[in-house]
């Protein structure tokens, strides 16, 4: 009867913990998309990290995804009214939702940090984003995007 | 079979270390990477060595000047850039892969021994002495002679070209028309733009070009494989034999029976070995760096409209493309490749 307090104190903060976690993502998808939104290429590209993968391919070099941002901005791409669906620690069998594959199992495995996340969005038009993030106190790092779908 | 596969690549590559001609960094500027054959990435420095499975990418600023015994590289921005080895009429040549940018190679002498150059869409044979080598975004190659001779060869037409004379090769293709061009007249960049968009006004018919060089490697990849898998057995039950001789007959007979059927069997593995790791690499070049500029290309510039026609026939063939690159390459691959 007397650890019922440590108990609850315990769930408490498991609870604070994970809607820590849960803000920190929302401001992640909410930031990513409003650089999207207001044409930040240049910004998107410095908080991606090389090798970036887009769908299932795995891009290597800078100027790929210089130009993967420039022009979904040109082309007046939005992520309007976006809302975390989900966000969730990279497990092993992430990989699995940007695409079944040798290569994209490996790029999981290779390039991603232990504390990358794997963000769920879903716009106004209820069309759906997977992004691969890494935070840390200071810096947010983009590893990773797939969709709309 | 992928685990045996994976070790049998390990054990060949131990057994291959060695053999390839070291290229040494005598300059580089602005930022460029390295990613060595067992598959870490570090930046470029003055003084490094890279050898045979290495992979040397300049970026937008980024300038590399390679040393290799007479042979000067220099690898010009925005250069993707892959040191190999294959086996050619029984003998290992070097091969300088240039999957995208351009390099200008300078020979103080020719030997006859000179590595291949292979891009996307051509292999060129050196007997000139300097030369330039452009890769594009669609896969095409351009190459340029400033003196010398070179041998440019492509689904099985060579054309052989002069100082001041260049050369065009699509995917898929037979060598272009010959064409005069003075020294460094030609400009990389309004170059690879024009196949760019040459490459969106019909990416259909760029991707299809691209579909007919991956069945080439896919073709020869298959072929070196199973003649690995055959003379890997080979190998194999005759190394028992030759122990069983040892124990029977002695040291002599063992080392005369070594010399005179292992050993063949053992060139013969290896060089299948390098070839079919040779065209699976080659493969792998196509597909990141061709294939995939393309998807980056293309989706993003539909990413508002990807129901378009055009977006989907391209996306039909892309597909295409992946799933006979998983089905018939990446089982050749290792996690260090990618």
């Amino acid at each position: 009867m007397k650890k019922l307090p440590y108990l609850l104190l315990v769930l408490v903060l498991f609870a604070s913990c994970a809607s820590i976690q849960r803000s920190k993502d929302e401001g992640n998808i909410e930031r990513i998309s409003e650089l999207i939104n207001t044409g930040q290429a240049d910004k998107l590209y410095a908080m991606t990290e090389l090798p970036f993968l887009l769908d299932q391919e795995i891009v290597l070099l800078g100027k790929d995804v210089q130009t993967f941002w420039s022009t979904i901005v040109e082309v007046g791409f939005k992520v309007e009214e976006p809302v975390l669906e989900r966000g969730v620690k990279v497990g092993p069998e992430s990989y699995k939702e940007f695409y079944d594959s040798m290569e994209v199992r490996t790029f999981f495995n290779k390039y991603l940090k232990k504390k990358s996340r794997l963000l769920e969005l879903k716009t106004n038009t209820s069309q759906r984003i997977l992004l691969l993030v890494t935070d840390t106190l200071f810096t947010r790092t983009i590893h990773g995007f797939k969709g709309p779908y | 079979m992928k685990k045996p596969i994976f070790i049998a690549i390990l054990l060949v590559a131990v057994l291959l270390c060695g053999f390839a001609v070291p290229n040494d960094v005598i300059y580089t500027e602005g930022k460029s990477t390295v990613k060595y054959q067992e598959g870490y990435v570090e930046d470029v420095f003055i003084g490094d060595v890279y050898d045979s499975g290495d992979t040397v990418t300049t970026g937008l600023d980024g300038f590399v000047e390679l040393d290799q015994a007479g042979l000067t590289l220099k690898i010009n921005p925005d250069t993707v850039f892959t040191l190999q080895e294959k086996e050619e009429k029984g003998e290992k040549t070097g091969v300088f892969s240039l999957a995208l940018g351009s390099i200008k190679f300078r020979y103080d002498k020719i030997t006859g021994k000179e590595p291949m150059i292979q891009t996307a869409s051509c292999a060129a044979g050196v007997r000139g002495t300097e030369f330039s080598v452009y890769a594009g975004a669609d896969g095409s190659a351009l190459i340029v002679v400033d003196s010398g001779l070179v041998e440019v060869e492509s689904e099985g037409k060579s054309v052989q070209l002069t100082a001041e004379e260049g050369v065009e090769v699509q995917p898929g293709e037979p060598p272009g028309e010959k064409f005069v061009v003075q020294r460094d007249q030609i400009d990389y960049k309004s170059w690879n733009d024009e196949k760019i968009n040459r490459m969106l006004s019909d990416p259909t018919d760029a991707i299809q070009s691209v579909l007919a060089r991956l069945a080439f490697y896919i073709e020869n990849a298959t072929e070196y494989w199973e003649f690995y898998s055959e003379s890997r057995d080979k190998l194999d039950s005759e190394r028992e034999k030759m122990v069983e001789l040892l124990n029977k007959e002695g040291k002599d007979a063992a080392l005369k029976y070594d010399a005179e059927i292992v050993t063949p069997i053992r060139d013969m593995t290896r060089a299948s070995f390098l070839n079919y790791r040779y065209y699976s690499l080659a493969a792998l070049s196509l597909r990141r760096y061709v294939v995939g500029r393309m998807y980056v290309l293309l989706k993003s510039q539909y990413i508002v409209n990807m129901n378009s026609s055009i977006y989907q026939r391209f996306i039909d063939r892309y597909a295409e493309i992946l799933n006979a690159f998983e089905k018939s390459i990446v089982p050749y691959l290792v996690e260090a490749d990618i």
